[in-house]
């Protein structure tokens, strides 16, 4: 038994001996703990799913508010673009412009850097949320099964990691991360965002205005980034807003 | 694999998720053991991946590929069990096995004696590629897909793996070969 190919057939007569079946208290111990286990929130951007969670709504509201502070960023940044060619910049960035969005989605090379909201308390969101009289019973309910909500947390926060137009997002609760996600953006002009989202349906658009307040930027949702327009969409979107002003930390 | 199945636990419906338990628990058991040469430990393995994988479902975004999927959080489970345990591997007891004038089934049995004591000098992720391009028969561009590493790791961890057993089993099993030392 000394060849390479000897030592393979070997090798796969001797891998076929041993147990082949899982042990039934071994599976049966796994079922109990999934039976008490929740399963992880998944904040993709599927805003064209009517039946959508609250957590996967977060995520597209998060997406728009970061692509909104980029935007305010972007707009605070020192203006050299605009006067003439630099000896840094790329070539694409030269005076003889084309079409406005596509300048914008070129000039986005916006600071690196992580950007916090401000933390809210989680008390004061579940008071919210049962205090909101254009909140239906049901809609209360389905709010109150998100992170967000969770009795036994304190403190909510969006964060993002931003890297030029590609950023990861997501929000910590009680300062543990739950989830992340990727979108990109471009500028349709300068005081408004066009939020793009491939997915299988074709890709999705949202415009975001901005409004800079010193080193801080606020957001306005120009278009609903949902085609149901509901109630609940509404309630996170005006916790997400109520979330910043948005601050780079270096 | 029934793809509402996977939707359904992917929607948090632990009852279609026991079914799938039931229906790929076998598969990922015999590749833990087969990994990690030790029942206990691919028992242990197969409940942290079951419940790993009941935790991340939500987050499967091709459901065709849920049995790949959940074979490679197996897979990574052992790689996590192996670190908790990495002293065994150090623990195996070298028996000197006399094979003059054996007869063909006490040689067998001898082969599979150095099989076992050579596969235990192989790393980790030697023997996950070994197990699973040997065991299961998945090609290597599939067990590339299923690890998510690129298949020219996966090619010479393979080489690297067969060498290595057929070194060890030269020496007895008493020398372990690293990636990088054979040409």
């Amino acid at each position: 038994m000394s060849d390479d190919r000897t030592i393979e057939r070997s090798a796969r007569d001797w891998l076929e001996l041993g147990p082949t079946q899982a042990p039934d208290h071994a599976v049966e111990a796994a079922l109990r703990t999934i039976a008490m286990t929740s399963q992880e929130r998944d904040l993709r951007i599927p805003w064209r799913f009517p039946a959508m969670n609250p957590l996967a709504r977060i995520a597209v509201l998060v997406t728009i508010a970061i692509v909104a502070v980029g935007a305010g960023l972007y707009l605070t940044r020192p203006d050299d673009s605009r006067v003439g060619p630099q000896a840094s910049l790329s070539p694409t960035l030269i005076p003889s412009m084309p079409a406005p969005s596509q300048t914008a989605a070129r000039l986005a090379p916006l600071p690196d850097g992580t950007y916090t909201g401000r933390a809210i308390k989680i008390s004061d969101i579940i008071a919210s949320i049962n205090a909101t009289s254009w909140l239906s019973r049901k809609d209360k309910d389905y709010l109150l099964t998100a992170p967000f909500a969770q009795p036994d947390k304190s403190t909510f926060t969006v964060y993002f990691v931003l890297d030029r137009r590609a950023y990861t997002i997501g929000f910590t609760v009680d300062g543990v991360s739950e989830v992340d996600s990727r979108a990109t953006a471009s500028f349709l002009d300068g005081h408004t965002l066009l939020l793009q989202e491939n997915y299988p349906g074709g890709p999705l658009q949202t415009r975001v205005g901005i409004a800079v307040e010193g080193s801080t930027v606020n957001l306005t949702l120009l278009s609903h980034p949902t085609p149901d327009n509901l109630a609940t969409d509404r309630f996170i979107g005006e916790l997400l807003y109520g979330a910043g002003p948005f601050t780079r930390r270096p | 694999m029934d793809r509402d199945l996977v939707e359904q636990a992917r929607k948090g419906d632990r009852e279609a998720f026991a079914v799938l338990v039931h229906q790929v628990s076998d598969s990922l058991y015999s590749v833990a053991y087969r990994i990690l040469r030790d029942t206990g430990l691919a028992e242990d393995v197969l409940q942290n991946a079951l419940v790993l994988a009941w935790r991340r479902l939500p987050k499967l975004r091709d459901l065709d590929r849920f049995e790949a999927w959940i074979h490679r959080i197996l897979v990574h489970a052992c790689y996590d069990e192996s670190q908790r345990t990495r002293s065994w591997r150090g623990s195996v007891t070298v028996l000197p096995i006399e094979l003059a004038g054996v007869t063909d089934e006490t040689s067998q049995i001898a082969d599979r004696d150095e099989l076992e004591r050579a596969f235990r000098w192989l790393t980790i992720e030697q023997r996950a590629v070994f197990v699973l391009h040997h065991y299961l028969g998945l090609p290597l561009v599939e067990v590339a897909e299923l690890l998510g590493i690129p298949a020219g790791t996966v090619r010479s961890r393979l080489h690297y793996a067969t060498r290595s057993l057929r070194v060890a089993i030269e020496a007895g099993a008493a020398i372990p070969v690293t990636e990088g030392r054979l040409a």
